[in-house]
């Protein structure tokens, strides 16, 4: 079975972070797989899933990745993921879900949109938030996308998002994610 | 000429649904008046709805003759009680709007829509769009029913903060 490494890094942003990490995973035959990553305002976090080759081990890896975390002065956490993570990539059986939330930017939306998904084991596999300007109020903009594991919990959720709508005084529009079968 | 305020989120009147207006040519020729000098007025606008002006009006106005993206196109139009009767070939790509001056998202429209409507003389008559047109009239109608483009939101991928361009030198 193949090695992974899970690996997070964040610092301020500029050119150049992602060629000198994937660098190091190009010259000792590592490979990036899936990763997101991103500019956060004046900072760029990366996340990876790195499958390493037989010859190369964790300790090697992190070993050449230090002088580069050193000159970008990055936060870098990393691990080494475990053999039953690994078999568990596979694809879960559940019902995908976008929520689009928005409204006038004020303490506690993330935390109870989240709580309430979390009462009912609803998944959170993608979460973005953005704050913006909009004519001199601040907006706050948060989607997610979300595994919902039945159609009862579906309904329910959907109930409790209409208090919560009322509650947080934003808008809410909650759908399944669309496959386009081509 | 009237040029009015664009309403940004979250006035309301961007999350009504506006009922069918009555056919009062006074009325309409002042709102369509209004949309067309406000339109104007915002470089790279294509459409405005009603409501984006304080209008519980259910009519818009499109023009995307002038954008780069327009392909074949109608000029200016302005559409009273407009409905969507067919929608074909659909297609995702990125809008903006004015009620949301610093967001863009990939929205998923049709490409070809066939539509009746009323025109400024209160004549009804059928249409069919295509394109980038299509497009800016869904956005534009989406809007005399309280939907915003945000609403259309496919993945949390879909939205982006619009750039500001560096000034050219």
């Amino acid at each position: 079975m193949k090695k992974f490494i899970s690996l997070s890094a964040i610092g301020e942003d500029q050119p150049g972070i992602v060629a000198a990490l994937t660098k190091v995973f190009y010259e000792t035959g590592c490979n990036l797989e899936n990763s997101s990553m991103t500019q956060l305002r004046g900072d760029f976090a990366v996340l990876m899933m790195v499958s390493l080759p037989e010859s190369v081990t964790f300790q090697t890896l992190n070993g050449l990745l230090q002088p580069i975390i050193q000159k970008w002065n990055l936060a870098v956490t990393m691990r080494e993921l475990k053999p039953e993570e690994v078999e568990n990539f596979g694809i879960p059986s559940v019902l995908p879900y976008t929520l689009m939330v928005y409204g006038l930017d004020h303490p506690g939306i993330v935390y109870r949109v989240a709580q309430t998904a979390t009462e009912q084991k609803i998944n959170i596999t993608d979460l973005r938030t953005h704050v913006t300007e909009n004519n001199g109020a601040s907006l706050y903009s948060l989607i997610l996308e979300m595994e919902i594991p039945n159609q009862a919990t579906l309904l329910s959720f959907q109930k409790n998002l209409e208090h919560l709508k009322e509650e947080l005084h934003v808008d809410m529009t909650l759908k399944p994610v669309e496959v386009d079968e081509l | 000429m009237a040029i009015q305020p664009v309403l940004t989120y979250p006035h309301p009147s961007l999350k009504q649904k506006i009922a069918d207006s009555p056919l009062n040519l006074e009325l309409l020729t002042r709102v369509l008046t209004d949309l067309n000098d406000t339109m104007n007025q915002h470089d790279g606008c294509v459409g405005l709805a009603a409501p984006q002006i304080g209008y519980s009006q259910r009519c818009v106005i499109v023009d995307v003759s002038q954008s780069p993206r327009a392909g074949e196109n109608h000029g200016l139009l302005k559409l009273i009680n407009p409905v969507i009767l067919e929608a074909s070939e659909w297609k995702v790509s990125r809008e903006g709007c004015l009620s949301f001056p610093d967001l863009l998202a990939n929205v998923k429209r049709a490409q070809k829509i066939r539509l009746s409507a009323y025109n400024e003389k209160l004549e009804p008559f059928e249409m069919t769009a295509l394109g980038f047109e299509a497009m800016a009239i869904q956005h534009e109608l989406d809007h005399l029913d309280g939907i915003l483009f945000l609403d259309r939101i496919r993945s949390s991928k879909d939205l982006f903060e619009r750039r500001k361009h560096p000034a050219s030198l």
